[in-house]
């Protein structure tokens, strides 16, 4: 008999194969590709040199940041819950032996590695675009790695609030745009302390404090690195303990037409 | 007398203003129950408290002895198979059946022999790699079997396992109901497919908006209805001359005419009606070609159960 550590890797594993099959496989799949597409649209266009490392962090800010990491992990978080209440799946896995936290954690584990399988790739063919076309022009430093940063932690933080969304209501894509495109986009832009209650404003924090350069390092902050990394883990670390509240609760109704 | 495998008292269960189950009290022994009604009547529901799914809002229930309230403990036992035929589409029936036995705690040596040993019970093995999305809806309905087998529980939980299956499909499943009982399992069967619930076992529960209605043994359910009013069908050349002799008989209580040559009767002394309605049939005063008890199948007595 296997413990619960191990149990949760089989959730993990489900959940990661579940996100390659069907209609989300490929709109991933086409958000993934926007970044190389524009670049090498960029480079075709005869953009090159530091002008097109500036435009690689201007991507990194005004598409990766602000649509690719919100819609795939939107796609893939929502779906970890609300598919299978919705297919009436989820009766076999809380029927099961296993913790329903264990589920929880399974889950966004295993979207988090799906959405990473979808974006990490993006990224670093995008930067081998950039790469092949700045004839030698080097990247600012800390600029790389405040740019994978970003990714890596905006992964962690919206997965978290998808997940839960998906969790407690039937209307979490809708309410997943709505928190993507309306209150992380629009309050980032309000004066004062308003921003400070977006991820978008501790991710751009987070890019502020690895590099000073271009479009990734310019971002005037009032938080420290240690908020910039805190924040995102918090969100995603509350989200999942709500998760787990609310899995530990939840009951798998029958239709009620057939109940 | 054996003790109670499944005992529920007083099981309420609310979906807001929709009752579930309301104060459901049944008792299901050793060996096939089944569980009958209509659509609607809380046989999900029950089950779904049963598997530890849903929580009630009052009452108690218990399953091998426990409460519901530890499902984690209680799942070790029970196997559930959902009336939803919905699977993970995208897995094979062995990596379906193998992913949930790991969940089961079973290592990965365990979960393949078990896995096969259910593929076998269920006659699934041929297919063990084919897509589920390909797979129809008696296979499904195996397939979910095997999931509620694998782990051998004491207990299985089926709902509606008959539901929308091919001819062909519920013989199979009903002998395999039988040789998994024969294994010494306990099956608790839910069903408004009623005379083949009656193929498989004379224990029945009868459920109807959110209670138990009557339990026990078939036939002794068919004998509450000695006392009741029975509805009886006679085809005759003459319905008006046999619907003023039914008129006047004092145990008669509703005469009808469903069609030309027949005519309804509902008697309180079913016994009285039959003696009777043979006499007047052998003085040759009245034509009588046929008769026929409506209410002598387990659905009519369901539906006079369930007035």
């Amino acid at each position: 008999m296997t413990g619960q550590l191990e149990r949760l890797g089989v959730i993990a594993g489900l959940t990661y194969r579940s996100n390659f099959v069907g209609g989300r496989l490929w709109i991933s799949a086409l958000f993934a590709a926007l970044p190389p597409v524009l670049l090498g649209a960029f480079l075709a266009y005869g953009v090159t040199g530091s002008a097109l490392i500036t435009d690689w962090g201007a991507i990194v800010i005004t598409l990766v940041l602000s649509v690719q990491i919100p819609l795939v992990t939107l796609i893939i978080g929502v779906g970890l819950f609300r598919n299978e209440i919705e297919d009436d799946t989820l009766p076999y896995l809380t029927l099961r032996t296993i913790a329903r936290p264990s589920i929880v954690i399974g889950k966004y584990l295993g979207g988090l590695a799906a959405a990473l399988t979808f974006l990490i790739p993006s990224f670093v063919v995008a930067l081998g675009v950039t790469v092949a076309g700045a004839d030698g022009a080097s990247f600012p430093s800390g600029y790389v790695t405040a740019g994978l940063a970003i990714l890596l932690f905006g992964t962690v933080a919206y997965l978290g609030v998808y997940l839960l969304m998906g969790l407690v209501t039937r209307s979490a894509f809708v309410l997943g745009l709505v928190y993507a495109f309306l209150w992380e986009f629009v309050l980032q832009n309000f004066p004062g302390h308003l921003p400070q209650v977006t991820v978008y404003y501790y991710l751009r924090t987070l890019g502020a404090s690895l590099t000073t350069a271009g479009p990734v390092g310019s971002y005037a902050t009032t938080v420290g690195v240690a908020g910039a990394v805190g924040a995102p883990l918090g969100v995603a670390v509350v989200a999942l303990l709500i998760a787990s509240l609310v899995v530990n609760s939840v009951e798998t109704a029958p239709d009620r037409s057939d109940s | 007398m054996s003790a109670s495998v499944v005992s529920a008292t007083g099981a309420t269960k609310r979906y807001g203003e929709v009752l579930g189950l309301n104060g459901f009290t049944a008792e299901f022994g050793p060996g096939i129950t089944g569980l009958v009604g209509p659509n609607g009547a809380g046989k999900s529901t029950f089950f779904r408290v049963l598997a530890g799914q849903l929580h009630l809002d009052a009452g108690t229930v218990t399953v091998l002895g426990r409460p519901v309230s530890a499902p984690v403990r209680t799942n070790r036992e029970v196997g559930y198979c959902p009336e939803s035929p919905t699977l993970y589409e995208w897995m094979s029936a062995e990596e379906f059946l193998r992913t949930l036995l790991r969940l089961d705690g079973f290592d990965a040596t365990e979960a393949r022999r078990r896995c096969e040993d259910a593929l076998v019970t269920v006659d699934l093995l041929p297919v063990k790699d084919r897509r589920l999305s390909g797979f129809s809806r008696g296979m499904r309905q195996r397939v979910k079997i095997a999931q509620a087998l694998a782990h051998e529980p004491s207990l299985l939980l089926l709902d509606e396992p008959l539901n929308a299956l091919d001819p062909v499909s519920r013989v199979r499943l009903l002998d395999l109901f039988a040789k998994i009982a024969r294994e010494g399992r306990h099956i608790i069967l839910s069903s408004h497919v009623l005379y083949e619930v009656e193929r498989l076992t004379d224990q029945i529960v009868m459920v109807s908006n959110g209670r138990a209605i009557a339990q026990g043994d078939l036939h002794q359910i068919r004998d509450l209805i000695d006392s009741r009013p029975l509805t009886v069908e006679v085809t005759t050349g003459a319905p008006r001359d046999l619907g003023r002799a039914f008129a006047g008989w004092d145990h008669v209580t509703d005469v009808s005419f469903p069609a030309p040559d027949k005519v309804l009767a509902q008697t309180r002394a079913p016994d009285v009606f039959y003696r009777s309605l043979g006499e007047l049939a052998r003085s040759g005063a009245i034509e009588v070609r046929g008769v026929r008890g409506l209410d002598d199948n387990l659905e009519a007595v369901f539906r006079l159960l369930a007035g």
